[in-house]
């Protein structure tokens, strides 16, 4: 009998201790975003680093603050390369703690990289002033692509020093996320677990051709392959790759991007709001289905990397 | 720590479950692309919502939602809002533009339940965004019932085919319990099945059918087409020998008249209240075993996955809504 306690004890206790990170988002919200690349958000800046990250940290710039009229959720932003980028630094620090809100645009980002140890992280409920330069959030607009006047989309590239994640355990352990919902006409509730992962190096494979995005951005499906080989393991299908306007990757698939092409790139994963937004749509309420996630494409690698003249077709 | 022979009896009897659950997921699966289960909900729902035969026919015919048909021509099993909004207007407008107001006015002209509806919606928007908005709303609202049908239907058949499938493969709780319980081999070759089953990818919940289309994308309703494809080799042998009439139907050989009856009994009282579990088990469904046997498997690994965070505070219910915002 005292076994049997114990049994169901450690099950209780171990339901909460795999329960996963919950955020509850306005389901008017999804729509607007699920085929937007970027966002942009009137930012009040908490605090933010005193210096960027060097190179083989990242090379990011974190910025805690809140966007409560657009996000309504506890967030960062960051700059990539953001040592290349003073004027949006120093308009960072300009504004940081001062409450003063500017303006800035980038990538959004669901992920539930850093979820609250307890409780859930419901959108537009009050957001307190973040105490750190990194909050308990799930929301991210990474990377940034202007601050303010300064128009920084071109920090969307290669990061010197830097030594990006793994395709293969990457993709491996995104492919095996799950994501339970439950939706009501007004709200929808996510739960997932923790996942990291940020910035990995991999080759996408296209299996489909460019669709323009609401905001001028792009999405395309493609297969996620380690390197670009023709016999190469497949770690992921039809994944959307989404590509930020003004940005290297951007102008790159947009000149030519023939089904089957290859390109070698540096990505974050997102949330993918399409697919939660068909699936709230479809159902009120899944369970442990897989994550529906896209990658942000942040920067064209290896032999892709060469920079493109805007108007110009790449040379093969 | 638990003591580590429950737990694998625990784990072991999650995993019976969830194999049976999904043989009955698969089958009920079967009979719902068989039957059109989906289809036919949903054409009663669009039935309802337009009040016309007529214009449902037209709707069904317009390029935007014949796409979706399936190959046999018959009508789709989903169809998104916007593209429902958008062929209902167009169908309404006839030759004219499909955000010509007037059009659309003189489209509701007439007593169908669709024209009464569009003219009420009309009367609330706008303009033409507006009213488009408001069709996938009231598409989208009306929806959520037919969504509602089909989950107490499914549900019906979840609860027969446990039923069913229980009494077929013979499948007694009680009697699974006393193998695993006695076997130490059995239960660690059902813990090893577990984790094999916990490693495989969860299933997709959305596909996009069109690959040149980034943005529409559909609820992937792909599943097994046999329980013999939802199990693997081990799982099926597995199955096959903690269940089966071949113990039983020994007893009742060379039995007749009285004693056959009296055999029979006997064998019935001795599973009822196992069969009873396992039915009662097997209708909570696929998902419930699934994650009941992650959480199992969870506490062997001293109590934590890899990837799971520390905490190990638990987390109160969250209400569903969203504070009125201007997001």
């Amino acid at each position: 009998m005292r076994t049997t306690s114990r049994a169901l004890i450690s099950f209780l206790l171990v339901g909460g201790l795999v329960q996963a990170a919950t955020i509850v988002l306005k389901r008017a919200w999804v729509e607007k975003f699920k085929d937007r690349a970027t966002i942009d958000a009137t930012f009040t800046i908490d605090h933010a680093h005193p210096r960027p990250n060097p190179g083989s940290a990242d090379g990011d710039m974190h910025v805690a603050g809140r966007a409560a009229a657009e996000i309504g959720l506890p967030m960062v932003a960051e700059i990539m390369n953001a040592d290349n980028k003073q004027p949006a630094v120093l308009l960072v620090h300009k504004n940081e703690g001062t409450s003063t809100a500017i303006a800035v645009t980038g990538a959004w980002r669901l992920w539930f990289e850093h979820p609250p140890s307890a409780g859930s992280q419901i959108q537009f409920a009050a957001v307190p002033a973040a105490t750190n330069t990194n909050p308990d959030h799930c929301f991210e607009i990474h990377p940034l692509t202007a601050v303010g006047p300064n128009k920084i989309a071109d920090s969307l590239k290669h990061i010197p020093g830097f030594t990006p994640k793994d395709a293969t355990a990457a993709f491996g352990s995104y492919e095996k996320l799950t994501l339970s919902m439950e939706a009501n006409k007004s709200a929808v509730r996510l739960d997932s677990k923790k996942s990291g992962f940020n910035y990995v190096l991999f080759t996408m494979r296209t299996t489909g051709k460019l669709t323009k995005l609401d905001d001028g951005g792009f999405a395309v499906l493609a297969d996620v392959i380690p390197e670009a080989s023709d016999d190469a393991d497949v770690l992921a299908e039809q994944v959307r790759m989404i590509f930020v306007p003004g940005s290297d990757p951007w102008n790159r698939v947009q000149q030519s991007l023939p089904i089957g092409d290859e390109l070698t790139v540096l990505g974050i994963p997102r949330l993918n709001l399409n697919a939660v937004s068909t699936l709230m749509k479809s159902t009120s309420s899944v369970t442990d289905q897989k994550l529906p996630y896209e990658m942000i494409i942040v920067a064209l690698e290896g032999p892709d990397a060469a920079p493109v003249a805007k108007g110009k077709k790449k040379t093969p | 720590m638990l003591p580590t022979p429950i737990l694998d009896v625990l784990i072991g009897l999650s995993l019976f479950y969830l194999l049976l659950s999904l043989i009955c997921t698969t089958v009920s699966e079967m009979f719902a692309n068989w039957l059109k289960t989906r289809a036919t909900f949903l054409d009663q729902g669009i039935t309802r919502l337009l009040g016309s035969d007529a214009i449902k026919q037209k709707l069904y015919a317009h390029p935007l939602i014949k796409s979706l048909k399936s190959a046999d021509d018959q009508p789709p099993s989903y169809i998104p809002a916007e593209k429902f909004a958008t062929a209902l207007l167009d169908i309404v407008t006839g030759d004219k533009k499909l955000s010509d107001m007037e059009a659309v006015q003189d489209g509701t002209k007439g007593d169908a339940d669709y024209q009464k509806a569009l003219k009420a919606l009309l009367d609330a928007s706008p303009n033409f965004a507006a009213l488009h908005k408001n069709v996938e709303e009231w598409f989208n609202s009306n929806m959520d019932r037919v969504s509602g049908w089909f989950k107490k239907n499914r549900q019906a058949w979840s609860l027969s085919l446990a039923i069913l499938v229980t009494l077929i493969v013979n499948a007694d709780t009680l009697k699974v319990v006393h193998v695993l319980w006695t076997n130490p081999d059995r239960r660690a070759a059902m813990t090893d099945l577990a984790a094999k089953r916990l490693k495989e990818p969860p299933p997709a919940s959305v596909t996009y059918p069109d690959p040149d289309n980034a943005t529409a994308s559909t609820p992937d309703v792909s599943v097994p087409k046999s329980p013999e494809e939802a199990l693997s080799n081990d799982e099926q042998q597995m199955l096959g020998e903690l269940t089966g009439w071949k113990a039983d139907s020994e007893k009742l050989q060379g039995q007749a008249g009285g004693a056959w009856w009296s055999a029979l009994w006997g064998i019935v009282c001795t599973h009822l209240l196992g069969w009873i579990l396992t039915m009662i088990a097997v209708s909570l469904g696929a998902p419930f075993w699934f994650d009941t046997l992650n959480r199992f498997m969870n506490i062997r690994n001293s109590g934590r996955a890899p990837d799971e965070p520390r905490d190990k505070s638990t987390k109160p219910p969250v209400q569903l809504t969203v504070p009125q915002a201007n997001g």
